[in-house]
């Protein structure tokens, strides 16, 4: 098993008490890293979306991991899930992101808010990686705000008629169903979450959003929706209550993000231990200079800044799943992620920041880890949630729900 | 300081372990294994320089290598001195095998290869560079087997 990832389940266990089949599984996702590896490296370099990697989860099972037992999945908790996540974003934020859309956005949110009806058809098949989902809330005029969207829907001949665009949507162009929030056609309230069927008529990948700074091996789409006819049992949740499951889909997301982020700063001190004990500069390895020996002091620093909160807000949500109704327990859910998500994915990007300058200028190039690192991690203090948006979320479930910014 | 990665690893081959042997020792035999071989000059029975262009996507470069055989105990034992530079760094590997009669037309081979890398290279990482090693290496093997097994 990679050396810092043996570590880190290590050091958990001194306060977690791991199973063996919960051991194996993340032994599991660590070969399933190893293997992914190079694919990952050619496609994030040839800027392709890797194929292989829908291959390679199939068969070490990973997109199984977090989903219950009776829907096809291996059951395991949000500790192992986020652990799980951190060991792929060590790897590739690329198949990370990729990862956290099918599995946390994607089939935990069916899972959670789905009819049995919906689980056979799109959780179970997804779970068995033989369709690929995606989740589509922002569009080109509304991403942190949410209440903004202007996709709608309609009700038509005993079916749901939707029209709008999705934009920045992973997975878009390549999956078989995305779950897509609308509000009631002229409202902008009564937002409602629908299944979308890829194959349906008025479905439109307008475009593949090639220009992207970073992320290379994942896909990222800008979805249209022209009079696209939905049937009524695609509603997932309640109609007019897609809010919540749009929410609660976020609250997976940003506790994968943070996981994945984690795995980054892991490898940004993994390459630049590494580097600093090859270079030679001024007759001396790197290593042995003070100023390089800061830049590894810091990034060594945020590695336990951020995982922590991560682990402790996995652990927490162990607590939140079995009980989902408890108000207290998902406001402190709600907190515990925003803070895991700020805290990981802004010390990812700082940690590839100096992993960069470890390496001068080998760094700024895609061809080192910390080249890619320092990419993909920008994308992260975004997605699922920007910096700003986690720091007013903090601030309120600080202050009092009476100094929400937007209230 | 050089990065020192190690390999290791098994195949099977149905021919007899002579056969393997005379082969994996034969750098005439070995040239028609090697992928993206740019050019080859047998010095003597135990010697012999390669250009190779090793990589990943449409990252290339070319190593100059020098190779030689510096352990042979035939049927069983073998090992190899290769030295390479070139614009992506410098690689030095000691590849050994180790050949056991499974039955008359069956061997079994044992390898290990240990080496140092330097230069611009040892900045991919050393999963990358592993696993694009292993790459080259299971394409290697299976040319092998094609070419002895036909």
């Amino acid at each position: 098993m990679e050396k810092l990832f043996s570590q880190s389940i290590e050091d958990l266990q001194k306060i977690y008490r791991f199973s063996e089949d919960e051991l194996e599984i993340l032994d599991t996702v660590d070969k399933a890293a190893d293997e992914l590896a190079l694919s990952e490296f050619e496609c994030y370099l040839e800027r392709k979306v890797n194929k292989e990697a829908r291959n390679v989860a199939k068969k070490f099972g990973l997109y199984a991991i977090p989903i219950k037992k009776e829907y096809g999945g291996l059951g395991f908790n949000p500790l192992i899930s986020a652990l799980s996540e951190e060991r792929l974003g060590q790897m590739s934020l690329g198949f990370a992101i990729t990862y956290n859309v099918q599995v946390f956005l994607g089939e935990l949110t069916i899972q959670r808010w789905g009819t049995e009806d919906q689980k056979e058809t799109y959780l179970r098949p997804a779970v068995n990686g033989d369709i690929i989902l995606a989740y589509a809330l922002t569009e080109p005029e509304a991403g942190s705000e949410p209440t903004a969207l202007k996709t709608s829907f309609e009700e038509a001949g005993g079916k749901y008629r939707i029209n709008g665009s999705k934009y920045l949507i992973t997975n878009g162009s390549i999956a078989d169903a995305i779950i897509v929030f609308a509000y009631p056609q002229g409202k902008q309230e009564g937002m409602t979450a629908f299944i979308v069927d890829t194959d349906s008529e008025g479905f439109n990948v307008a475009m593949e959003l090639e220009t992207k700074i970073g992320l290379f091996s994942s896909d990222t789409a800008l979805l249209e929706f022209k009079d696209m006819e939905i049937p009524k049992e695609n509603v997932l949740g309640t109609v007019n209550k897609g809010l919540q499951v749009a929410y609660s889909a976020l609250l997976n997301g940003r506790m994968a993000a943070a996981a994945s982020s984690v795995g980054a700063i892991r490898d940004c001190l993994n390459a630049s231990v590494a580097r600093a004990k090859e270079r030679f500069q001024h007759k001396k390895l790197i290593a042995k200079h003070q100023l390089v020996q800061r830049h590894i002091a810091e990034i060594a620093q945020n590695l336990e800044m951020a995982r922590w909160p991560t682990y402790f807000a996995a652990l927490r949500k162990i607590e939140y799943e079995k009980n989902p109704d408890n108000v207290e327990l998902r406001l402190e859910m709600d907190k515990r992620t925003a803070l895991a998500k700020k805290i990981a994915t802004r010390l990812a990007f700082e940690s590839a920041d100096r992993a960069v300058q470890v390496f001068g200028g080998f760094g700024y190039s895609l061809l080192s880890a910390p080249g890619r690192h320092f990419c993909d991690t920008r994308a992260t203090r975004i997605y699922e949630g920007t910096d700003e948006i986690m720091e007013l979320k903090i601030a309120s479930l600080v202050l009092g729900k009476e100094f929400e910014a937007y209230s | 300081m050089p990065m020192k990665l190690n390999f290791s690893g098994s195949f099977e081959l149905n021919v007899s372990r002579e056969k393997a042997f005379d082969f994996l020792t034969n750098p005439s035999s070995i040239s028609d294994c090697i992928p993206d071989l740019e050019k080859f000059e047998i010095i003597d029975d135990k010697s012999f320089n390669a250009k190779i262009k090793v990589g990943v996507s449409f990252v290339k470069g070319t190593f100059d290598m020098k190779c030689s055989i510096s352990e042979l105990d035939k049927p069983s034992h073998s090992k190899f001195l290769l030295e390479g530079s070139g614009m992506p760094g410098k690689v030095k590997t000691q590849l050994s095998f180790e050949l056991t009669e499974k039955s008359k037309n069956s061997t079994l081979i044992n390898w290990t290869a240990d080496s140092e890398l330097s230069g611009l290279i040892t900045g991919l990482g050393e999963t990358i560079l592993k696993r694009t090693t292993e790459a080259k290496v299971q394409e290697i093997l299976n040319r092998i087997k094609e070419k002895l097994e036909k």
